[in-house]
């Protein structure tokens, strides 16, 4: 019987296993050969395997000289095909001002590569690689490197640092060392208001001088941080001893809206110093006009979660905020105590949202935005946003009598265009909320210009100019998002939200001046129109807090039987 | 029916671990290791830090460290794996093995079992964990690495200008443990089990390298049980003089020999001459023999034979490797009579 | 159940493990269990220390001058004490007759007297032969015949990432300690060495570096920047670590058999090291002549060959100079002494020249001295 024999020899072998671990030292080769097969087999695979998925890795790891001298450099790390890319704000330090430096890559040549975004607070800069053979058709397109999930790490796991160490890489191809994360979280003090490492990861990889600015990669070839610190013992000089340091990823992926938009990003406050009070985390001060303050809350607050976050110490707390850019929405949980007479009630909790203000940099650093370049990041998001969501633009828009009619060519898989017509007429579904002037069976007028207004770039191309400009990054349920923002000549703002790896328009807001964002619109559930990919609802919610849901009531594959009134362009 | 159920439940359930990739591999003993290391403040001199590791080697708070300035410290302190703050007494210290014992108040604390070491074998996953650069506070974990057991030696090291006290078995750890904070810090093998504690940062003599090394947990077992190192046990003919070592020719004349010792810095050790009768003689040593090793021992110097000698146990005898000519020769040297 | 069901039970359950666990690495692509992996881990790496061993040697050294390390400029040029440590170190059986192959780094001072000793307890006087300056070698020959050799680790095989291991006894005990790293890189130091991230420090300069398998890929030595003897010794464990590959002590070991010390070979020149910008701008890119530019010519070989500032050089013995890279790489191969031929490109023509490498001392001796001539 084969499930017999099968079993018989599972035991003998079993049987010889356990004699061989059972041996100490001496002859062993007999042995050693019968261990040797499947357990170096076993040992083998998985060396390939990281083998294969480190060679991957380097491609897209980069040498970053500030010079063509090459005495000095550091690393990179590319994370888009198009030659965007990673490193730290230090090592771009070197050509702030003329924001051309060089780039070598595993294929052996030195490219020219451009500094883009800055977060000098959190030591990272984003850059940009140039130079891809002109001849050849299509974009350039560099091997890259995905990024990973920072929070999902663990004490204890194989990690490898990818750079170039003491420059020793003459021909761009990167020093892989292996090691393992030897702490999460960890907090290094910065000097000056640079090199403030907060939330970071430390390992035990060899981390040299050189390293700064390259990836720490999981065994998946995920980046899952920017190294940029050691801890070096005086003894031995700048050489490691197994304490280096990265930026975690998750830290780095609020900041790359601003950093690919051109910008210096600035990290957030909320305007509070916490102290520890027995086992609790007290609001100890809070500055007058703080973010806290205007989200409601108080001294003596006793802070429950931060971020989504339970925290325990003022450490923990410096850890969390160091991460997280100015403006961000930030929900906090705080008990209140109760008042002085209220004996016996325990606190109340309180859950705020607040948007944290600029920390300002200590020595302040001028940066320009580089417009022309912002603008063509903004029309290379919208066409992200097209081919994720199989839309293209139209060429007329049109509206009256409480309808909307756009037309346009959607493209599908098959990229054969076909045209087609969607005509939002009435009655729309309103549920919810009292905003004024909503009137059953139509559209108030302020209505259909809003949505006319945050159609603009999803339906027709426009011509981005004056006006336009991509923002710094924001988070919208949990998401962080571009933000491309429109100034009308009339005060009136508009941004429109995309998420950041999936391009899906998240929200749409309007604002006067210089207030917030006031009229907020949600996009709900993408719904398929034939060759149409469209939210079919949308929520609408007011300055006064009502709220109002639309949806997409008709679909229509013809063109309109009535001739609309043509409106230009906005 | 059962029998084949349980057959496939356990078959089942490695396959599911077969795709749990996102665990570390050592993280159950990093786990272990972390609750029961603790960080060592207190106060620091010069260039001495102020802080370092313990490991709990009881329940009831009782933690082995490594002897260093912190011990001095009216301000001893302890903050274990929780966060927890607790004042610290030393109750013992060990100056031949430089470990000290500490002890504070606390109750079912996890512990180090005392363990063994020596079925670990150079290639064996270590994991290492200690408060380094004092990077956690509070109750942030410790400093956690990996590396492997590198082998096993006798420290012969220096401390700034000084000779380390401490120079019996060291196991050699392929991960860098010499650095502030580590000392007191523990190695673990991959199950999690406590084989050794990392002493002072030291550099070696033989390779003129900060050594990364730990004494062996039965070291420290036998410190717990207030056991006399061996290392310290010197019976010889010599006696050591105040500044511990054999005076210049005593230990020559006790074994027979001369060495023809020209001064200066390298001194290669050649036999001047040899008396008759003695123990050298009845070995075999000729004028004009390089002494070049003593019971495995390469000696490169005049002194290192007079040490070597001095070292020597009563009634142990002397293998001895000279270079005669091109040729090595190994003799047996026996103190029959003993030194005089 | 009863208890022999139960017995049957627990019987079953644990065969079959076993049976999963054989079969489960041989037969598909799934990840071993990690608990396993670890265990196999220690258990490869236990017996690839054990396969090499009997090839790895401790060699003692005695007597010989302290090197001592010149530091300062000029006037203030003083010589600075280097304290090299006492202990033993470690080579590498090369031949079945005796050729040790070990670091320069453990033979600086010259010592008077070498004694090798292997695993099996066979101990032997050595003989230093020469010494390789650029890869920083030593080669010791002790007369023997049955010198156990290791096998080799062919070097285009090699591949970063994958484990590798260095074993010296530098620290003294009787089985040389190990260091488990991955290779960092290959083609390092003008092409002469692999990197590694094992612990490379005087504990095992001149010991092997090898695989999982003990399969030897190249001897452990120091390098690092600078051109002096202990260059590089400052990086020792700090996961920057180097060895010569095979590949180059085939080459190498059979010359320094010949008795004589291998010196750099030089030309005298200096180069524009600078490589081509892929679309950078006018006087970046790549120009119609794929070499290295030379900047200024100092007495010496290419000068005595006619070379001039601007001539770009292509081809070193037929091996092309895109970049000062590739330069360099063909140098590391040739020696003081050595007759090359280089390729050169000059005003649009190809021309060719029959040059006799120098040693940096001949250069520097051959440097117009400071003072002009009256």
């Amino acid at each position: 019987m084969r499930h017999g024999r099968g079993l018989a020899i599972s035991g003998v072998v079993a049987a010889a296993h356990a004699l061989a671990l059972c041996a100490a030292g001496g002859e062993m080769d007999e042995v050693d050969r019968l261990i040797a097969g499947p357990t170096l087999r076993a040992v083998r695979t998985d060396e390939a395997r990281r083998i294969a998925v480190l060679e991957k890795a380097a491609r897209a790891v980069v040498c970053i000289f500030p010079d063509r001298e090459r005495s000095s450099g550091g690393s990179g790390v590319l994370i888009s095909a198009d030659g965007y890319g990673l490193t730290n704000f230090h090592v771009a330090g070197g050509f702030v001002e003329t924001r051309r430096g060089y780039g070598g890559l595993s294929d052996g040549r030195l490219y020219p590569l451009r500094l883009v975004g800055v977060d000098p607070g959190g030591d990272v800069a984003l850059f940009k690689l140039e130079g891809q053979d002109r001849a050849e058709a299509g974009p350039a397109a560099f091997d890259f490197a995905p990024l990973g999930d920072s929070d999902a790490l663990e004490v204890g796991q194989w990690v490898a640092v990818l750079g170039n160490p003491f420059t020793l890489a003459e021909d761009y191809t990167p020093t892989v060392t292996l090691g393992v994360i030897s702490g999460l979280h960890r907090y290094q003090e910065g000097q000056g208001n640079l090199l403030e490492y907060a939330d970071c990861i430390q390992v035990s990889t060899s981390i040299n001088p050189g390293n700064s600015g390259g990836p720490l990669f999981d065994l998946e070839g995920r980046v899952i941080g920017i190294n940029g610190r050691a801890s070096f013992a005086e003894e031995r000089g700048r050489v490691n001893v197994g304490l280096g340091y990265a930026v975690s990823i998750n830290q780095i992926k609020r900041f790359l809206p601003g950093l690919r938009a051109g910008r210096l990003c600035s990290h957030g406050t909320l305007g509070i110093m916490v102290r520890r009070v027995g086992p609790s985390l007290i609001i100890g001060a809070i500055q007058g006009l703080s973010p806290a303050e205007r989200a409601g809350l108080q001294l003596g607050d006793e802070l429950l979660e931060v971020a989504g976050r339970p925290l325990r110490t003022p450490n923990q707390y410096n850890n969390l905020l160091a991460t997280l850019p100015a403006n961000w929405p930030v929900r906090v949980k705080v008990r209140r105590p109760p008042p002085l007479d209220g004996a016996g009630h325990p606190g109340r909790e309180i859950d705020a949202v607040a948007r944290l203000e600029p920390l300002p940099l200590r020595t302040p650093l001028v940066y320009t935005v580089d417009l022309e370049h912002n603008h063509a990041q903004i029309a290379w998001l919208l066409d992200e946003f097209e081919q994720r969501n199989s839309m293209r633009v139209s060429d007329r828009l049109s509206a009256g009598r409480g309808a909307l009619t756009w037309s346009g060519q959607a493209r599908d898989d098959a990229a054969a265009a076909r045209p087609f017509w969607v005509t939002v007429t009435p009655p729309f579904d309103v549920t919810g909320g009292a905003a004024a002037g909503v009137r059953a069976g139509g559209l108030p007028e302020v209505i259909a210009r809003e949505w006319a207004g945050l159609s603009v770039p999803l339906v027709s191309r426009p011509a981005i100019g004056l006006g336009w400009e991509m923002l710094d990054g924001d988070e919208v349920a949990g998401e962080v998002v571009y933000v491309v923002e429109r100034r009308l000549s009339d005060g009136q703002r508009v941004r429109w939200k995309f998420g950041l790896t999936t391009a899906v328009l998240r929200q749409v807001t309007f604002s006067q001046g210089d207030e917030a964002e006031a009229i907020v619109w949600t996009p709900g559930e993408i719904a398929t129109w034939g060759e149409l990919r469209w939210p079919q609802t949308w929520l609408r919610r007011d300055r006064a807090g009502a709220e109002l849901s639309l949806e997409i009531a008709a679909y229509v594959a013809e063109p309109p039987a009535e001739p609309s009134r043509e409106r230009r362009k906005p | 029916m059962a029998a084949i159920l349980a057959a496939l439940l356990m078959a089942a359930q490695r396959a599911s671990t077969d795709h749990e990739r996102a665990a570390g591999p050592f993280a159950d003993a990093i786990r272990a290791a972390q609750q029961r290391v603790v960080k060592l403040y207190g106060g620091g001199i010069g260039m001495e830090q102020g802080y370092g590791s313990g490991v709990i080697v009881s329940a009831d708070g009782g933690i082995v460290t490594t002897i260093s300035v912190l011990l001095e410290s009216p301000s001893l302190r302890v903050v274990l794996w929780d966060g927890r703050k607790l004042e610290a007494r030393v109750t013992a210290r060990d100056e031949a093995r430089q470990l000290a014992e500490i002890q504070v108040d606390a109750r079912d604390l996890p512990y180090f079992e005392p363990g063994r070491s020596d079925h670990l074998q150079p290639g064996d996953w270590l994991i290492f964990a200690a408060n380094v650069f004092k990077v956690a506070e509070g109750d942030e974990p410790v400093t956690a690495m990996v590396g492997v057991l590198s082998g096993r030696a006798t420290l012969e090291a220096r401390r700034r200008a000084q000779d380390f006290v401490y120079e019996g078995p060291v196991l050699l750890a392929d991960v860098i443990v010499a650095t502030p904070g580590s000392a007191g810090g523990a190695l673990l093998d991959a199950d999690g089990r406590l084989v050794g504690v990392v002493g002072k940062a030291v550099i070696s003599k033989r390779t003129n390298t900060w050594v990364n090394y730990a004494l062996p947990v039965e070291e420290v077992a036998a410190f717990l049980r207030r056991e006399a190192t061996p290392a310290l046990n010197r019976v010889a003919g010599a006696e050591p003089s105040a500044s511990g070592i054999a005076s210049e020719r005593t230990v020559e004349v006790a074994w027979g020999l001369r060495l023809f010792d020209v001064g200066g810095v390298v001194r290669p050790a050649f036999v001047e001459r040899v008396r008759v009768d003695s123990a050298a003689a009845r070995a075999g040593l000729w004028p004009g023999d390089l002494i070049v090793s003593m019971n495995g021992q390469a000696l490169a110097t005049c002194g290192d034979v007079r040490a070597a000698l001095a070292k020597l146990k009563a009634g142990q005898r002397a293998t001895l490797v000279v270079k005669r000519r091109e040729e090595l020769v190994t003799l047996e040297m026996a103190p029959e009579a003993g030194p005089q | 159940m009863n208890l022999r069901a139960k017995f049957a039970a627990r019987a079953i359950a644990l065969l079959s493990c076993t049976w999963t666990a054989l079969r489960g690495p041989a037969q598909d692509a799934e990840p071993a269990r990690t608990a396993d992996l670890q265990r196999q881990q220690q258990q490869v790496f236990r017996a690839a220390l054990r396969r090499v061993a009997p090839c790895v040697v401790r060699i003692e050294t005695i007597g010989g001058a302290q090197p001592v390390r010149a530091v300062g400029e000029g006037d203030e040029r003083v010589a600075a004490g280097f304290r090299q440590a006492d202990g033993p170190t470690t080579g590498v059986i090369w031949s079945a007759d005796g050729l040790i192959v070990s670091s320069s780094f453990n033979f600086i001072r010259d010592p008077a007297i070498i004694t090798v000793a292997l695993g099996d307890g066979r101990r032997f006087v050595g003989k230093l032969v020469a010494r390789d300056q650029a890869a920083r070698l030593a080669l010791v020959k002790v007369e023997a015949a049955d010198l156990p050799v290791p096998q080799w680790l062919p070097t285009p095989e090699l591949r970063p990432g994958q484990w590798a291991l260095a074993a010296g006894f530098g620290h003294g005990s009787d089985e040389p300690a190990v260091s488990v790293g991955v290779v960092s890189a290959l083609g390092r130091m003008s092409g002469l060495a692999v990197q590694t991230d094992a612990k490379i420090s005087p504990a095992n300069y001149g010991g092997p570096l090898f695989d999982i398998e003990g399969r030897v890929i190249g001897v452990c030595v120091p390098m690092g920047p600078g051109e002096d003897e202990i260059a590089g010794v400052e990086w020792y464990d700090s996961g920057i670590g180097f060895a010569v590959p095979h590949e180059h002590l085939a080459r190498r070991v059979p010359r320094l058999m010949q008795g004589r010390d291998l010196r750099r070979g030089l030309l005298g020149v200096m180069l524009d090291l600078r490589d081509p910008v892929q679309g950078g701008g006018e006087d970046e890119r790549p120009g119609p002549v794929a070499g290295v530019t030379i900047v200024e010519i100092t007495p010496g070989p290419a000068a005595a060959g006619g070379l001039q500032p601007g001539d770009i050089l292509t081809h070193i013995d037929g091996l092309p100079t895109p970049r000062p890279l590739d330069f360099r790489r063909a140098m590391a191969q040739r020696f003081a002494g050595d007759a090359i031929e280089a390729m050169y490109h000059r005003a649009g023509e190809t021309r060719t020249a029959k040059l006799t490498l120098s040693s940096a001392d001949e250069i520097r001796a051959l440097a117009p001295t400071s003072q002009p001539a009256p």
